[in-house]
């Protein structure tokens, strides 16, 4: 009698474990492929483009879409709506939905851009996305591109961008530009700044905690540099507001393309190149007041590729 | 008598009262049309639309110092060519490549400027990659439309096998060097970029260039034109001349260079002058 119960308890859990992965194939039964958009807020701009630049590269794939703008049991209306569908692919928007998708776990792919924690998910199985920041080293070129005779960039970094700043040390190289590096610490940190702004021709921002680690701190490295005529070089526009020369930030429809081009190898059963890629597409400000208050020398041709222009 | 006298003076000086009204408001008329702003749209499918902005308020602000005269871009070419068909008193800057698809259907749009850089009206693009593309996928970072990149790359002198368009996918990033580095970080097969910006790419980043070749090369391509339909030619003239004028003036220069143009120059031969763009 146990072997018997033994035996159906084998079966049954079999049952359920086939159920369990023949609900997130690769490509459905009835040749259409599903994928489920889930935006954190599709009414943040942030989002929004990603999302309207992955539905205009989808072209006859069935999208599912779901918007968790104001939702505050999105984990509950994620498991109904996959419940309802056959999905095959999730691309998610954001953290809310990525970090909701992930909770409910599955066999799914998952595909995700505008995640600014991104790295916790970069080694999920099924997971690819695109990071939410240019490469260190495409940031350099386009800074090269800009002021071909700034050799010296000096950078502030601290434990959390170590290894950011040994992979630019050799996308530096490569560029033929000499990275000055100098890590940071509470006590030592003006000495610090001034000690480099003492020695190099730009300064480069990262998105580092400790060097970034209030609006007053920060605002007083952008009036050093700028007492010093040193030019800022930042990945974000929003340093342009506080003095930045210069500012390289991911174009966000280029990210949504990204991740369509994702979701369609995955559609043809193919797994992407690169489970993690950075964004393809860069947006520029240039702000050309500082360019002539410090008397830099801007290669003109570059200014084809300026998104934005402050301050002329 | 006095009275029978004073009816034709009356008569006159109602008559000139009625003449110098009519003057005035026609004066008045015509100063105003005078002061009506001309539009040049803007629309290049060579390349991204993402610098809209940037293009309006720098051309603005080059125009309003003593023009009225204002730069309107249009995202995407139907709206672009909607415009066109309602044959506005307007200018149009447009790649030559759209021109000359517009041309067959509308004889009386003539193209009057055209945009050159290095002293040079023509520019090649270039297929660029690590090696010859895979037959079975292959991803293309391109910063135009993609109906002017499948038009590019079918009739593009290859120097490997023949391009598998049907596979060919398309990511579309917002400038060359974007194409170029996305390449070299194995986003995409290949890039689709203007020798120029290859060269460029060759000071930049000597290492990554060296592994890349040249896989195809584009028919030579006229830079930017500036078109207009032939009957609005005099009503024009004032916009014309403010954008020969560009590269007189800082502001005007920045405008150029956004536009990838050093100045523009006017073309010899039109065709409403019998000859050929």
């Amino acid at each position: 009698m146990i072997m018997v119960l033994r035996l159906l308890l084998t079966l049954y859990c079999a049952v359920i474990l086939s159920s369990c992965q023949s609900s997130a194939p690769l490509a459905s039964d009835t040749g259409t492929f599903k994928v489920l958009v889930v935006n954190s807020n599709s009414t943040l701009p942030r989002y929004n483009v990603p999302g309207q630049a992955f539905k205009k590269m989808m072209g006859e794939l069935e999208l599912v879409q779901v918007d968790l703008a104001g939702d505050e049991h999105p984990i509950d209306t994620l498991q109904d709506t996959i419940n309802a569908n056959s999905i095959n692919a999730i691309y998610c928007i954001g953290a809310k939905a990525l970090g909701s998708i992930d909770y409910l776990g599955g066999n799914t792919p998952v595909v995700y851009s505008s995640v600014l924690s991104w790295r916790e998910f970069q080694n999920r199985k099924h997971f690819f996305g695109v990071t939410d920041g240019v490469a260190p080293a495409a940031q350099l070129a386009w800074f090269k591109h800009f002021f071909p005779d700034i050799n010296r960039i000096g950078v502030l970094y601290s434990e959390t961008t170590e290894d950011v700043i040994q992979d630019a040390q050799k996308s530096a190289e490569a560029l033929s530009l000499t990275l000055q590096a100098s890590r940071l610490n509470a006590e030592t940190r003006e000495q610090k700044i001034m000690e480099l702004l003492a020695t190099t021709e730009a300064i480069w921002i990262l998105p580092d905690p400790v060097v970034l680690d209030s609006e007053a701190n920060t605002i007083t490295l952008f009036e050093l540099a700028h007492d010093k005529r040193i030019p800022v070089f930042a990945y974000n526009p929003f340093f342009m507001d506080l003095g930045a020369t210069l500012s390289i930030n991911a174009d966000l429809a280029t990210t949504g393309r990204q991740a369509a081009l994702m979701i369609q190898s995955l559609k043809q059963g193919i797994s992407p190149d690169n489970s993690i890629q950075f964004p393809a597409g860069s947006n520029v400000s240039l702000n050309l007041r500082k360019v002539q208050q410090y008397d830099l020398s801007l290669d003109s041709d570059a200014l084809n590729s300026v998104s934005e222009l402050l301050d002329h | 008598m006095s009275r029978k006298q004073s009816t034709p003076t009356s008569l006159k000086l109602a008559l000139a009262a009625l003449l110098c009204a009519c003057g005035l408001l026609l004066s008045g008329w015509a100063g105003s049309a005078g002061a009506q702003t001309i539009t040049v749209y803007h629309f290049n499918p060579e390349s991204h639309s993402d610098r809209n902005l940037v293009l309006k308020n720098t051309f603005d602000q080059y125009f309003q110092v003593s023009h009225n005269i204002e730069l309107q871009p249009v995202d995407d070419r139907s709206t672009f060519e909607g415009l066109i068909a309602e044959s506005p008193p307007s200018l149009f800057i447009m790649s030559d490549w759209q021109f000359h698809q517009l041309e067959a259907d509308r004889k009386d749009l003539i193209p009057y400027l055209r945009g050159l850089k290095d002293n040079n009206d023509t520019f090649h693009k270039l297929l660029i990659g690590k090696g010859p593309l895979s037959p079975q996928h292959a991803t293309v970072a391109v910063s135009g439309t993609d109906d002017y990149v499948y038009s590019l790359l079918g009739k593009m002198r290859l120097n490997t096998a023949p391009l598998p368009m049907q596979q060919l996918r398309l990511l579309t990033v917002p400038k060359d060097i974007d194409a170029l580095l996305a390449v070299s970080f194995g986003m995409a097969d290949a890039a689709l970029a203007t020798e120029n910006s290859y060269e460029k790419y060759a000071l930049l980043y000597r290492n990554e260039y060296q592994q890349l070749k040249v896989l195809g090369t584009s028919q030579p391509q006229k830079r930017l034109v500036v078109a207009l339909f032939k009957q609005h030619l005099p009503a024009l003239q004032s916009a014309l001349d403010a954008l020969v004028d560009m590269d007189q003036t800082p502001n005007g220069q920045l405008g150029l260079k956004l536009l990838g143009l050093d100045e523009w120059t006017q073309l010899k031969t039109t065709r409403h002058e019998g000859g050929q763009p």
